[in-house]
This record gives C-alpha cells, sequence and structure tokens, in this order.
C-alpha cells in the first residue's frame, strides 16, 4: 500500500465532502423518521425481503442504525446494522480528515494498491459482507 | 496544470506528451477536453439548448454503444448532472400527475386483492401541499439518491474488479441512462416501471464502454444491489400481474 500527497485539482469535485454532506442528512432524515407515527406515512415502513423470505436483508435495521448514530449511541448502531454504521464511520471520518486537509490548505491525500494488495482488499470486503448478513440472519 | 492520471503538478515548461510521475497521456486529456462530436448536451452552446437536448435523448435511446463510448469519463460532470435533474425533474412531474389521477384505480387494485391500503391520516389539502413540496424537491431528491446508488454500484464494480476508470465515470454513465429515460414517467400505469428498466440496460451498457470492461460484469455490478431487494420489484409486478387478473375476472363474471 502506498500513501502519496497530491496536490489537489481545484476543478475536482470534493467526493469525500459530498459523501460526509449525505451522510450526516440520512443520520438527521433517520432520526426524524423513526419519530413519525407509522399513520402518518405514505408508504409503511416495512422490508418487503423480511415480509416474504421471513430473513432480514442486508439493510434491515440500517434506518435505525442511522437514528442510533444520530443519538451518538454507536454500540447500538453497530448491533442493529454492522455494514451501515461502519460505512457511515468511515465515510465521516473520510470527509472530516478531507475537510480538515483543506482547511489547513495541506495537500490531497491518495492511496494506492498493488493488484494483489487490491485483490486481497475485494475479498475481505466480500467476505466482511457476507458475515454481516449471516449475523443478522442468526440474531434474529 | 496538474495531471489527469495522478493529480501530481505538472513541473513548469515541461512539454513532453505523457506525465513524468504517472505517465498518462496528454494527448487523450486534449481529446476530451475538446469534447467528443458524440455527446450534443455538452456542445449545447453551439447547437442550441433544445435541439442538444433532443440530439442527446435521440442518440442515447437509440445508439447506447456509441453514445457510451464517446462519452468523456472525467470532464464536464456539471453537464451530466444538470441534463439528469432537468429530464428527472420533468419526468416525475408526469409520474405525480398520474399517480394522482390514477390514485381511486390504484386503491381499488390494491382493495380487490385484498390488501389494506394504509391509512392517511392527513387532510386532503394537506395532502395536496405535501405533493407540491415532494414536486419542488424533486431535484434535491434525486441528486441525494444519485449520489447514493453510483456510490453504492461504484463499490459493487470495484469489488468485481471492473472499476477502471474513477468513480466521476460511474456518475456520468447514470445521468445520462436515468436522465435520459425519466420522460417514459409521463406514460400511464407502466411508464415508471419502463423507465426503469431501460434505464438499467442503459447503465449496463454504459458501464460496460465507459469502463471498458464485459457485459456481464458490467450487469452484476447494477443488478447485485437491486438483487438484494429485487423482491420488492418482483412484487410490484406480481401486483400489476395480480390487479390485472382480478380485474379480468370480474369483468368475465360480470
Amino acid at each position: 500500500m502506498k500513501l502519496e500527497r497530491v496536490t489537489r485539482d481545484p476543478q475536482a469535485v470534493p467526493f469525500p465532502l459530498v459523501f460526509g454532506a449525505l451522510a450526516i442528512l440520512c443520520t438527521v432524515a433517520a432520526a426524524i423518521l423513526v419519530r413519525i407515527p407509522g399513520a402518518w406515512l405514505l408508504t409503511p415502513l416495512r422490508c418487503p425481503f423480511l415480509a416474504l423470505t421471513g430473513l432480514p436483508c442486508p439493510t434491515c435495521g440500517g434506518t435505525r442504525a442511522f437514528a442510533a448514530l444520530a443519538g451518538g449511541n454507536l454500540w447500538r448502531a453497530l448491533l442493529l446494522n454492522p455494514l451501515v454504521t461502519v460505512t457511515v464511520v468511515g465515510i465521516l471520518a473520510a470527509a472530516a480528515g478531507s475537510l480538515w486537509r483543506r482547511l489547513t490548505r495541506r495537500f490531497a491525500l491518495r492511496f494506492s494498491l498493488n493488484r494483489r494488495e487490491e485483490f486481497a482488499l475485494r475479498g475481505a470486503l466480500a467476505t466482511a459482507a457476507a458475515l454481516h448478513w449471516t449475523f443478522l440472519i442468526l440474531r434474529r | 496544470m496538474y495531471c489527469p492520471g495522478c493529480g501530481k503538478e505538472i513541473p513548469e515548461g515541461y512539454s513532453g506528451p505523457n506525465c513524468p510521475s504517472c505517465g498518462a497521456s496528454f494527448v487523450q486529456r486534449q481529446a476530451i477536453e475538446t469534447g467528443p462530436a458524440g455527446i450534443p448536451w455538452e456542445d449545447r452552446s453551439r447547437l442550441g439548448f433544445l435541439n442538444a437536448l433532443l440530439a442527446t435523448l435521440r442518440l442515447c435511446l437509440s445508439d447506447p454503444t456509441r453514445f457510451f463510448s464517446d462519452l468523456p469519463k472525467r470532464e464536464n460532470l456539471g453537464s451530466a448532472i444538470q441534463y439528469l435533474l432537468l429530464l428527472t425533474w420533468l419526468g416525475a412531474l408526469g409520474g405525480i400527475l398520474w399517480s394522482w389521477v390514477l390514485k381511486p384505480f390504484q386503491l381499488a387494485f390494491l382493495k380487490s386483492l385484498g390488501m389494506n391500503a394504509p391509512e392517511q391520516s392527513w387532510a386532503g389539502g394537506m395532502e395536496g401541499l405535501f405533493t407540491v413540496v415532494v414536486a419542488v424537491m424533486i431535484p434535491i431528491l434525486v441528486l441525494i439518491t444519485t449520489f447514493i446508488w453510483t456510490g453504492i454500484v461504484h463499490v459493487f464494480l470495484w469489488i468485481l474488479g471492473g472499476a477502471k476508470e474513477g468513480y466521476e465515470a460511474t456518475l456520468r454513465v447514470y445521468a445520462y441512462s436515468r436522465g435520459s429515460t425519466a420522460l417514459f414517467e409521463w406514460i400511464p400505469v407502466c411508464g415508471g416501471l419502463v423507465a426503469f428498466i431501460w434505464s438499467l440496460i442503459l447503465q449496463i451498457i454504459g458501464l460496460s464502454r465507459v469502463h471498458e470492461i464485459g457485459g456481464g460484469k458490467a450487469a452484476l455490478a447494477v443488478l447485485l444491489p437491486l438483487a438484494l431487494c429485487c423482491v420488492i420489484i418482483a412484487a410490484i409486478v406480481l401486483a400489476f400481474l395480480g390487479a390485472i387478473m382480478a380485474l379480468l375476472g370480474i369483468s368475465a363474471s360480470a
């Protein structure tokens, strides 16, 4: 793995900041959504995958995990949906890092992996996703 | 000046055809910057707004392979987003109109299937106000869902080893695919479904051309995330089929 400092292209879209803003927006929206009485909603908040198969889908509990994150309860969020929680925390950390580097006028950072490392990371991600789903199914 | 490939600053006075750090070609970059002839929307200042819009729609829907082969991979992201927002907003207005007109029939369909529609506790005026708010907020909602969806697709593409170009390339493919099919929502009843399926096909073609990967890998990257919620689509299709069958049954017995 190689970590390089690169000069920021002023024309480039700051994607870490965009995704960070989205993560915050979704967290706030979820915190509001779980407080709305069910009768007010245009569509019922039920997972069709769960309703039809009896098994949770990989994102089941995601909205409640977002809401738990909004309340600062990281452990509860992890128990509700580890994948969503880890992804959101990762995005927020990357966005905070990017924002800090921009504000302090530091170089941007770029990670690069060789083929072997990239292959290993892909496998690890796929395995983690499968383990996550297994956890959700077993926990039910 | 910065290298388009690695982002490093190019030393002043350097005139080589490739980046001294990563070897990326500047000739290709210049070709991209001049804008390919195949994307009329990105040349709308010369062609005129309406001509460029119609030509892009025609080309994307009738010859997607050529369209996405000509698509710049990094430049003009703003143009692609404008195209997406304009057309999805126009399309969604059609969807909202038809959902208003057909609402009593949809409720009758659900009842004929033995399904109870969620009871609305809102007054009629509030519901109208909510619809107006949604209509105004469509571009924001589209922008949010676009970033989330393309982010998921790009991660799947990367896991499958197909992300040969950056995230922007995936975003541009989605913007043109979704934008070009959005107006199908003006077709009553099945317009949304037609737009959705056609957009998926365009995304698969677009990703395979832009990332220069096989169609199978592109299809997996688009369909795998959907596979997890495909039950939703299957349920919608079954509901439609059931409703039609129920209607036929009613008319046969009448």
